[in-house]
Order: structure tokens, then sequence, then C-alpha cells
């Protein structure tokens, strides 16, 4: 691999300097747009969780994000790939009993799933396997945390009053609509669209959203799960969809499927 | 940069320039290509198959052993999770620097043992899995079962991956979340394993353990059968 690389490089420097280089920018430009993945730069995060140390932020790497949530057609295409997966042949403790339910068949979508509507009734280790399958992985809390922060303007606008009440307004659409295709929403300011009003998402440490007032109150798992007294720990109560979402994941099994639940990957 | 490597060879100085543009061409190329083969060749090496799920072995539904991660021993060991079948196991998590709580579960751990006695506790083994992995390396965790005077063979200490110790958590119902300072924030659950992976009994009592696990133990390992629930 070293020799071909060495002899790629000086063959393309006996070449105009600047051609190659704009090649190479092609390519990789090209790559990154065909794994549909946007990068999204990370930074300091003032979580809605409580860091239970003195610290107000928790610092997120950079991560490449998927631009839209995992569609029916993509997993189907996954399902078909890795049989064990389909429904049907998945065992109950990886996957309860709606898993897929609204597709007419184990491997076909039929009338109530299009292809480009965001695949749900899927479970965490169901999106895990097809992440994994895709050489890439669930995104953490954080990592859904901060892209969901962003308007198309800012990279957190959270304290927006204009902002979150445009959010609130795609969280309240009434749900005897059929769900929407994915990539129909605007995109944030880091070109991902979809983080919110389209469908729940599962995260790699959803098991991990415990909200504990004090860090010192390790092993007493009542103080530390979310509904009653937990609920009053988190930092900003009057962030409605992001609470909902954490109020939700904490509630859920690994196992869970819900009509309302999908995923997008991290790479 | 562009407009040096633009200029042809006219005088001396000129010519130094375009040596160092050449230079400069042969890193820009270099990196370029280095960055290309990354971007290539980092998520096919990621790439990974669920193994657990097409285990020649077909567990029950509902059992654990569906998740078969491997593990690591604290004396070193490559095992997986599912090498524990064919005995009851009592499973929960910890981390060996945890201040308080773990040393509390490993104490009520201690209290079931003498509590069903030395000649019945043959019938079943502990396992003690961490949340901490990077810290909790084979030496550490020997350390600690050194500290803790755990000399039972029937104990192990072990830890998976950071990806599959977040999946046995899951497959567990343990919850936990590393703070920014190291600790952890997590529950502390003991989890009664049949010998084919499926849950028999769930405590999140320690201190002391709860009767009902005790006795749950019990009829696992067919002490107590007037108090034996069907499964």
């Amino acid at each position: 691999m070293n020799r071909s690389i060495r002899r790629i490089a000086i063959e393309s420097i006996r070449g105009i300097g600047i051609e190659s280089i704009i090649a190479i920018a092609l390519c990789l430009w090209i790559s990154s747009a065909l794994s549909d993945g946007v990068l999204v730069p990370g930074g300091e995060l003032r979580s809605i969780l409580p860091t239970g140390t003195s610290a107000k932020t928790v610092k997120v790497a950079p991560y490449k994000l998927d631009r839209v949530p995992v569609t029916n057609e993509e997993f189907l295409a996954f399902v078909r790939a890795q049989p064990q997966w389909q429904r049907g042949r998945v065992p109950a403790i990886l996957a309860d009993g709606t898993y897929l339910a609204h597709w007419s068949a184990p491997l076909e979508l039929g009338a109530n799933a299009s292809p480009n509507q965001p695949v749900t009734g899927v479970s965490w280790y169901a999106a895990r396997a097809y992440c994994e399958a895709n050489g890439a992985r669930l995104p953490t809390w954080y990592e859904w945390e901060l892209a969901a922060a962003a308007s198309s303007s800012s990279r957190d606008a959270r304290q927006d009053p204009a902002w979150r009440h445009t959010v609130l307004g795609w969280y309240s659409q009434p749900s005897n609509k059929p769900l929407a295709r994915v990539g129909a929403t605007p995109a944030n300011i880091y070109g991902v669209q979809d983080l919110h009003g389209l469908v729940w998402e599962w995260v790699e440490d959803f098991n991990s959203l415990m909200i504990a007032s004090d860090s010192r109150n390790q092993g007493d798992p009542d103080v530390m799960k979310y509904c009653g007294s937990g609920a009053l720990a988190l930092e900003d109560r009057e962030n409605y969809p992001v609470a909902m979402r954490i109020a939700l994941l904490s509630s859920l099994e690994a196992k869970s499927t819900t009509v309302n639940l999908g995923f997008r990957c991290t790479r | 940069m562009a407009a040096t490597m633009l200029l042809k060879p006219t005088s001396v100085r000129t010519l130094k320039m375009q040596r160092s543009a050449l230079r400069l061409r042969w890193m820009t190329a270099g990196v370029g290509l280095a960055l290309l083969a990354l971007d290539a060749i980092v998520p096919s090496q990621v790439h990974a198959v669920e193994t657990s799920v097409t285990a020649a072995i077909t567990w029950p539904a509902d059992s654990l052993y569906q998740v078969d991660v491997p593990l690591e021993t604290a004396a070193g060991e490559q095992t997986r999770f599912a090498s524990g079948s064919g005995r009851v196991r009592i499973v929960t998590m910890f981390y060996a620097s945890c201040p308080m709580a773990c040393p509390l579960t490993i104490d009520t751990l201690r209290q079931v043992d003498a509590a069903i006695g030395q000649r019945a506790r043959v019938g079943f083994d502990m396992l003690l899995l961490s949340i901490d992995p990077a810290a909790d390396t084979p030496a550490a965790l020997a350390k600690l079962a050194q500290e803790r005077r755990i000399t039972d063979p029937r104990w192990t200490l072990a830890r998976a991956s950071e990806s599959d110790t977040r999946k046995l958590a899951a497959v567990l119902g343990v919850q936990y979340r590393k703070l920014q300072d190291g600790n952890f924030d997590h529950s502390s659950t003991l989890i009664l394993v049949d010998k084919n992976g499926r849950v028999l009994a769930r405590s999140n009592q320690i201190g002391k353990p709860s009767p009902d696990f005790i006795a749950s133990i019990r009829s696992a390992i067919g002490e107590n059968p007037s108090t034996a629930k069907s499964r």
C-alpha cells in the first residue's frame, strides 16, 4: 500500500500542482457527499442534563452526522443483507412484538411504509446493527443535543424565542397525518435536517439518561430515574421538545419499538 | 502557494522558489493522499457484522445470551458472556474506582454467598462486569480483587469493549452515565440468570440482600423446592 501511494504521489507531483490538489479536493468532497454524513465541528455544549460536576459544559468532539434519518428503503436493504434482522426472525429480547409492524411483510414495505419515510418500529439493537453494518454507530446523546440546538443561522438557537416557537410548532403537528418523508424540514447551520418534529431517534447511550441532582447519590436508582423528582433537575425545563425526548428515551428498553421512533447514524 | 507554482524558472532566485514550491507540492500531495487513504480505509475497518444473533447455539428468545459479547477477565483470559451458560449465575455491573455503591454491591454478594451456605453455593457463580472498561484493565480488576479479598474462583471480574459494555447494560437493564470527572452515575442491580441465560430474578437492593432474591437463588439451584416458582 505504501509503495503504490508513493508512486501515485510522485506521479501526481509530476503534473501541475494545482490540478492534483483540485482533484484530491474533489475526491474528498465526493466521498463525503456519497456517505451522506455532515461534519459537525463539535465544541462545548451546555447540556440540558446536569453534568454532575462543577463544569457547566461538556466537550463534544467533531463528528459526522447523517443528514436525515435512516429510511424504510435503506433499512429494507439492510434486512435483505442480514436476514437475522428480518421481522419474525429476531429474538424477542432484541426486538419486541411491534418490530417493523407497519411493513406489509418481512421483506416488503407495502402501502403503509413508503421508501423515503424514516424507518420506525426498530429497537435499539436493530438500529445499532444497521449503523455497524454501515461502518458507523448511533450518535451519543450529546452529539444529538449539540446538532439539535442549531437553527439554520445559529449554532445555538435554544434561547431564541422565535426558534423555540417554530420547533414547538413542528412537534405539535397532528399525528393523524402519515409520517412525512425525510429531508423535508429546513437544514440547520450544519446542513442536518429532521432533528425536530419528524421522528424521535435512538441514541447510543439512551440508558445513560438518568437525571441525578447530586452525583454523590450513586446506588439509589429511584433518585436517578427521570420521572418524578428527577425531572426537576433538568437544567432548562422550558426546552420542552428536548425534555420530552429525554422522557421518552429514558422510559424505553433496548428492545422497545414504537411507531414514532427511528434513528440516524454517526460516522 | 498557488502563485509560486505558476512561476516559470527565469532566474536563480526563481529556481530556488520553484524548488520550495516542488517541496510544497510533495507535502500537499502526500497530505491529500493520506487523507484519501484514511477516508477510504477507516470506515471499512470499523465494519462489523452482528455475530451474536447468528451464533450456532440457539438460545431461548428471551435469553440474555443472545447478546454474546467477548469478555476479558481479571486474569487476562479471553472469554464470552455466554460462556457462563450451563450454570446459574448472578450478574451485576460495577467499576473499580467506585467510591460507595460498588463496594456495597460486592459486600451484598458476599452476604448472598453466606446466606446460601458453603455447600449449596457451588451451584451458582458470580459475574461482575465493569462499566469502565478503559480504566478497569485486567491488572486493575486483579488489584481490586486482591484489595477486596475476592478469592473464590466462582467470582469473575471482567470487562468488555466500550460499545459492548453499553450493549450488556442494555440487555441487563442497568443504567450508567460517565461524568466528566471520570466517575459514574449508575444503577446497582443484581440479576439472577438461569443456565440458559433467562432472567429469574432481579434486585436493586444493596447493603443487605433481599429475602425474595435469596429465595429465588435457592430454588434456581434446587435448594428449596417448596418455594420454587414455575418457569
